[in-house]
Order: structure tokens, then sequence, then C-alpha cells
């Protein structure tokens, strides 16, 4: 999700210090050739492959959101993100893929920062869909999470200036076709 | 979970246990607390889990730390994204970075191996800071890299430079070998 208040933490870290420093002994306890077996996840059931973005391009992402110089600046495993001009002053749109993270931990989050949180259900595919306000903007975020399993995806969508088509319209068709490209 | 992740495991719990407090301390939600699916609220009530550590993953290294890896003033940075992925942009002297950090509780390391290897990535597998992890190399003109460890479930770290010239594998091991290591 869009981030609401980090600043408050910064302080919160300076408290840290002892916890990390309590962590620092101790490092001989393993020897070097021990191997471990993947610890792995058990009982946990990972969803589809998603090609990059979702398969949503970027000639896609100027249509939708009809925001001119829109740069794909972070292309990775875990999703993509779409900047104005590549920077962080503008809109802001992504996608991200979370494999092995609980999705009612998101919506949580979301239900408290958001002005509503409600179920949503995309092409057989049960997820939730955030609506954000902002004072001067109105309704100009949305984000729209879809569950795999113990995996989900979310795409987030959101206006920094008037005019703007309506985000959560720009979402749902996002999220409709990176469920159709899921392998 | 092996000896030496048991520890870094300990060592993130007594973390997030402090920020989890000093969160509790800092921020007040209305409304009243209800059971997951008790359903006096209605948009609250399909949440499946309780997580009181909310917002918490993204101060495991703070944004000072990470420009200063990625070369940038600790005052040209700032977060895009929360949550289980985090995202921050960070303005080097070469040009803007976007970092991404991701904790999957859930996931593991050969899960990442086998989407980093469906994406076609090359993924090269090496030890950071004693604990397995694999270095993972996109196509991409500007140099992007990503870095994922067995620690905690699966954590990761992709630096995607804007343009090329930057040394973004060097960047996510250090962040990585500054996330692992408690020790040092």
């Amino acid at each position: 999700m869009i981030p609401s208040n980090l600043k408050r933490l910064a302080v919160a870290m300076t408290a840290l210090i002892p916890v990390l420093a309590a962590c620092s002994s101790g490092s001989d306890s393993t020897s070097p050739g021990e191997t471990s077996g993947p610890p792995a996840a058990q009982g946990i059931t990972h969803g589809p492959f998603f090609p990059e973005c979702g398969g949503v391009t970027d000639q896609t992402m100027a249509e939708q959101t009809r925001v001119s110089g829109l740069v794909n600046t972070a292309t990775n495993s875990v999703g993509c993100q779409w900047l104005a001009g590549g920077g962080i002053l503008g809109p802001h749109f992504s996608i991200t893929m979370y494999r092995g993270s609980p999705i009612g931990r998101e919506r949580k989050t979301e239900e408290l920062s958001r002005a509503s949180v409600e179920d949503i259900n995309i092409e057989g595919h049960d997820g939730f869909i955030a609506l954000g306000e902002d004072p001067t903007l109105g309704n100009n975020l949305c984000e729209i999470g879809i569950q795999y399993d113990d995996d989900f995806f979310e795409w987030s969508i959101s206006f920094a200036e008037k005019p703007f088509p309506d985000p959560c319209d720009i979402a749902k068709e996002l999220t409709r076709q990176t469920i159709v490209n899921a392998k | 979970m092996t000896g030496p992740l048991r520890r870094v495991g300990a060592c993130v719990i007594a973390v997030l246990a402090v920020v989890t407090m000093l969160v509790g301390c800092s921020r007040t939600v209305d409304g009243t607390a209800a059971k997951a699916g008790s359903g006096d609220v209605p948009r609250n009530d399909n949440s499946q889990k309780e997580y009181p550590n909310l917002l918490k993953e993204c101060e495991v290294l703070t944004e000072d730390i990470l420009a200063k890896t990625v070369g940038a003033d600790p005052l040209d940075i700032q977060s895009t994204f929360v949550g289980a992925v985090c995202r921050w942009q960070a303005a080097n002297p070469a040009g803007l970075i976007d970092i991404t950090r991701f904790w999957f509780e859930q996931g593991s390391l050969d899960n990442e191996r086998e989407t980093a290897n469906k994406l076609e990535y090359k993924v090269e597998s090496r030890a950071i800071a004693g604990v397995p992890s694999i270095v993972m190399h996109p196509n991409d003109p500007n140099g992007a890299c990503g870095v994922a460890s067995d620690a905690g479930g699966v954590v990761g770290w992709w630096v995607n430079p804007q343009q090329p010239g930057i040394d973004a594998c060097g960047m996510v091991i250090k962040l990585m070998e500054l996330t692992l290591a408690t020790s040092s």
C-alpha cells in the first residue's frame, strides 16, 4: 500500500539500538559446512506464476491512467512501479506480488488507513478493494488485492492531481488482465 | 529453521517487539476492538488474522542506512510503498535509484529461485552473511539486481537504477548483509 505516515517511526528507531546490541554475540555457533534442508513452508500452497508486471504493458498503463510520460522504474520479481517522469512527485501506480505472505495482514493495514475496504471478486477470484480519499482530490486512490492460496497480488492506483479517471475502474481492469495472464 | 537462522529470527523478533511497542504508543485507531469475524464492523470482519505489527517491515533498516548504501543523501530518499513489500526512491548523484524490499514469512528461497528462473533471470547461488541466498540478474539495460535469502521465510532486496553505470548487485548484497548481520 501507499504509505500514510511513516515518519513517526524515525524517532522510535533510536530506541532500538540497545536491542540490536543485545543481538551481537554468538556468531560462532555454527559449523561452516552445515547445510539446512529447505526449512520450508510446510502446509503452504503457492499460487500460479505471473509474468513481469502481471503481463501489463507500459502502453496499457499510459492508456488506462491517461498520464503522459510514465516511466516503469522498478520491474523485478515482486512487481513493477510506474511514476510520472520516473520521479515520486506525482501519481503512483504499481503491481506487487506476494508469495507466501498473508493477504489478511495487508487488508488489515488498509482497514486501519483507508476510507473503505470491501470484498471483491474478479474473474472468480476473491480479494479486497480499498478506496482512499484525499481532502482536496476526493477519491484519488484505489488498491485491489487478489488471493491465490497463500499468495496474493495487489494493484495500487494513486493520482496526485485533477483531472483523473476513476482509480477503481483502472484497478479493476488491470486486475482482470493480471488474472487472465496467470500461468 | 537452523541454528544461525533461529538466532537471527530471535533478534528480528526482539526488534519487532520493540517496534510494536513503540508503534503501539504512537497512534490511536478509532473504533471498538472486535474479534475477526464477530461482525460488528462490516468492513473489518473478514480480515483473516490479527496483525499487531502493522507497517513494521519497512523499518528493519533505517532510511539513513538505505540512502548511504545506495550513495544518496539521507534527505534524498522517500518511501513509495509499504507492507510485506516496501519501495523507496533515492537520488544517487548518478541518477534515481528505486529500492524494493520484500519479506514473505511463509515464502521460501526455493520458491523465489523457481520464480526467478521462470522470469528468465540469471540466478546465482551464494551465501550472504553465512545464509543461503540467490543473486538475480534480469536482462536490464540499467543493470537491475536482486537478492533473496533463506531467513524468516524469505527476505529480499532489489535495486533498480533508472540509468546504467550503477553497481546494483553490490548495493543489494550490502543491504542484505546489513539485514542479516546482527553480529557486526
